[in-house]
């Protein structure tokens, strides 16, 4: 018979988990807490949902603004990564950090998005545009805010998050895991389901990337988006 | 996770003890590092040697220059990514979370969804009536007193508005303090049904008493299992009425032709409740969804526009009852009849008689209503006289957090009188485009 989700079994799984990553993307406390309001949650005790959720939106909105370089499509992925998370919630065994699987489930919103994205992209060249979602071109256009939307006003900040934007999905994805999330070599592996060995090679593969990227962008030849 | 891959640093035998090494090159790397090499620098730049080993592996590489200049820009960009600042999640990204679920629970959720799995690992599904809510969170009791309380809206707008009124707005149709009672409801079917067209449509089906005894409602409704079904079976035969307003997904909904039709009457109005006017409105004003801009030419919140709302509240008022009946048959259709227990006849009572809101309540739920308020906001929104195009702007109002989005019969127009407008008299130095007929809608957003 299954465990059910936050048993006392499992939040030792959790705590035991917890303890054996560091370092890990977030304080043993601070997991601690999360699986603590699951149980709540699974409790029914008042106001637990909103907690969770509070304490994680901005991490969630954040990893999606930075994937896919929209703030309001970052905003639909949020909305949509937290209500998977609400609708699976009792899926969550307590066996990963819930972080963990929180940028599981975001990464997954996200990826899929990108995927149809570029599917669309690539098939509709003989269609009349369809009115299911921005376009590519849009997602461009309205791709992160320059210094006059008050957010980037650093140009070096300019720099990697074009630089960012230039690499395939993949490659930016593991970046803002490790350096944005700062999730451990374990939890990547999770999120993005490869083994260990993948996440290290792509990591490095990743940042030799990003680092011809930023010196193209420095010198003054921007980088093509492949998305 | 042992699974080997091509790119597997592990699978191919990587382990950071190598010196520089053959391989092959891949973007932006210098060439010749082996994948030993390769897990041997990103440790470096990870930071996980202690200083003596860091000393030792840069020592090493020195005689290949290009890779320590690799290694100090892999470094400087990690820290530089660290730093981007954290944006703030968007202001009611919860309530735009909790509309989404809200809305999911009434139209009975998307097939596999795993909502109704979700919660019964709670408490909200249950064999015993919902006696927690989750403050903030979701329950079916919650679910359904804010679909009553959303009901209720309806009828808020009327008084509400009727004080507007006394500002020198139009004169009101039924008197204040009246609306809910009898002599009120038959001004209003009245007054409807002196509407100039097509009236039989809209007589509004008979509301419920909220203090009628359960008994009472049991006897009127018929035999019915569960302690709750005389509320339920009460708003069954509500919905055998001729329907009034035409829900999303609804197989009564209303055609597109017909919404043309009733678009060029100018007796069209479009109901949308959503988790934030704001958000949902600034949506529509911007049309950055291709699929508003493809239809909305114009959108316009004017005084002259808010003041017809007085017409419009009044005309959206007898809806309650059918917006009622049709979370009812929604969550009928869920088979739960554990659900039932909270739409029982004790739960649904008239809690502020002076204003006539009819609000599903008890006490441990009353929280919810001073802790909720309700928003409201009127645009005049200029659409293609097609009724695709009002098709595609109610689809992307649902899309864009409209937890409901129906599509409203009025009994006589309401933008006749259209506000002057510069660019209508310059239209041809307005792009083609946009020389293509409209028809102006009022859209009225709530939120529960």
């Amino acid at each position: 018979m299954p465990e059910r989700p936050g048993s006392a079994s499992n939040r030792r799984n959790a705590a035991a988990h917890a303890a054996t990553n560091v370092p890990s993307g977030k304080p043993p406390d601070e997991e601690v807490q999360d699986q603590t309001l699951v149980d709540a949650i699974t409790r029914g005790e008042q106001g637990a949902w909103r907690l969770l959720l509070g304490r994680h939106q901005t991490n969630i909105y954040n990893l999606c603004v930075r994937l896919v370089g929209n703030r309001e499509l970052a905003e639909d992925l949020a909305q949509d990564t937290l209500v998977k998370l609400v609708q699976n919630i009792g899926r969550f065994d307590g066996r990963a950090k819930f972080s963990t699987w929180l940028y599981r489930i975001t990464m997954n919103v996200c990826l899929s998005r990108l995927r149809a994205e570029k599917v669309r992209k690539h098939s509709s060249l003989d269609d009349q545009p369809r009115d299911d979602g921005p376009t590519a071109a849009a997602m461009l256009q309205g791709r992160e805010p320059t210094s006059g939307q008050g957010v980037l006003t650093d140009e070096r900040q300019q720099h990697i998050l074009a630089a960012l934007e230039s690499l395939d999905t993949e490659q930016r994805s593991i970046l803002l895991l490790r350096d944005t999330r700062d999730l451990d070599y374990d939890q990547i592996a999770e999120v993005l389901e490869v083994p260990v060995g993948t996440v290290k090679s792509r990591l490095f593969r990743a940042r030799a990337a990003l680092r011809e990227a930023l010196e193209r962008i420095e010198s003054g030849e921007m980088p093509e988006v492949e998305d | 996770m042992g699974q080997a891959g091509g790119d597997n640093f592990d699978a191919r035998g990587g382990k950071p003890i190598g010196g520089p090494g053959r391989g092959s090159r891949a973007q932006g790397l210098p060439a010749g590092l082996s994948a030993a090499d390769e897990a041997e620098l990103l440790s470096l730049v990870e930071g996980e040697f202690g200083p003596e080993l860091e000393r030792r592996v840069l020592v090493r590489w020195q005689g290949r220059p290009e890779v320590i200049r690799l290694i100090e820009g892999m470094i400087r960009d990690r820290r530089r990514i660290s730093g981007l600042p954290e944006i703030p999640a968007p202001t009611g990204l919860l309530d735009h979370v909790e509309s989404l679920l809200e809305r999911e629970a009434l139209i009975g959720g998307e097939p596999g969804s795993e909502f109704s799995t979700a919660f019964e690992h709670g408490t909200l599904v249950s064999s015993r009536p919902p006696t927690v809510d989750i403050g903030g969170g979701w329950s079916f009791a919650r679910v359904l007193r804010i679909t009553g309380v959303a009901a209720g809206l309806a009828l808020a707008a009327g008084a509400t508005f009727l004080v507007m009124r006394g500002g020198g707005l139009p004169a009101p149709r039924v008197k204040p303090g009246l609306e809910n009672t009898e002599a009120a409801k038959s001004d209003n079917r009245v007054a409807i049904n002196q509407a100039p067209r097509d009236s039989t449509a809209l007589v509004p089906p008979p509301a419920p008493s909220p203090t009628v005894p359960e008994s009472s409602q049991r006897d009127a409704a018929g035999s019915q299992p569960a302690p709750g079904d005389a509320t339920l079976a009460a708003m069954s035969k509500r919905e055998e009425s001729p329907a009034l307003t035409m829900a999303a997904g609804d197989e009564t909904a209303m055609s597109t032709e017909r919404a043309l039709e009733l678009a060029r009457e100018g007796r069209l109005m479009i109901r949308v409740v959503t988790g934030s006017v704001d958000q949902t409105l600034a949506k529509v004003r911007a049309g950055n969804d291709r699929r508003l801009a493809d239809v909305v030419t114009g959108v316009h919140t004017s005084p002259r526009d808010v003041e017809r709302i007085a017409f419009v509240a009044e005309s959206i008022r007898p809806l309650a009852g059918r917006f009622d009946a049709h979370a009812a048959r929604s969550f009928e259709s869920r088979g739960g009849a554990e659900v039932v227990h909270a739409m029982s006849a004790q739960d649904v009572i008239s809690r502020d008689r002076q204003a006539q809101v009819l609000e599903l309540v008890r006490p441990e739920f009353s929280s919810l209503s001073s802790r909720r308020q309700t928003a409201r906001a009127v645009a005049r929104v200029d659409l293609e006289a097609d009724g695709r195009a009002i098709e595609s702007f109610q689809k992307a109002l649902a899309a864009k957090g409209g937890v409901v989005v129906e599509l409203v019969e009025l009994p006589e127009p309401v933008t006749g009188e259209e506000t002057f407008d510069p660019d209508d008299v310059l239209w041809w130095t307005q792009p083609p485009s946009t020389w293509a007929p409209k028809v102006a809608v009022p859209v009225v957003f709530e939120v529960p």
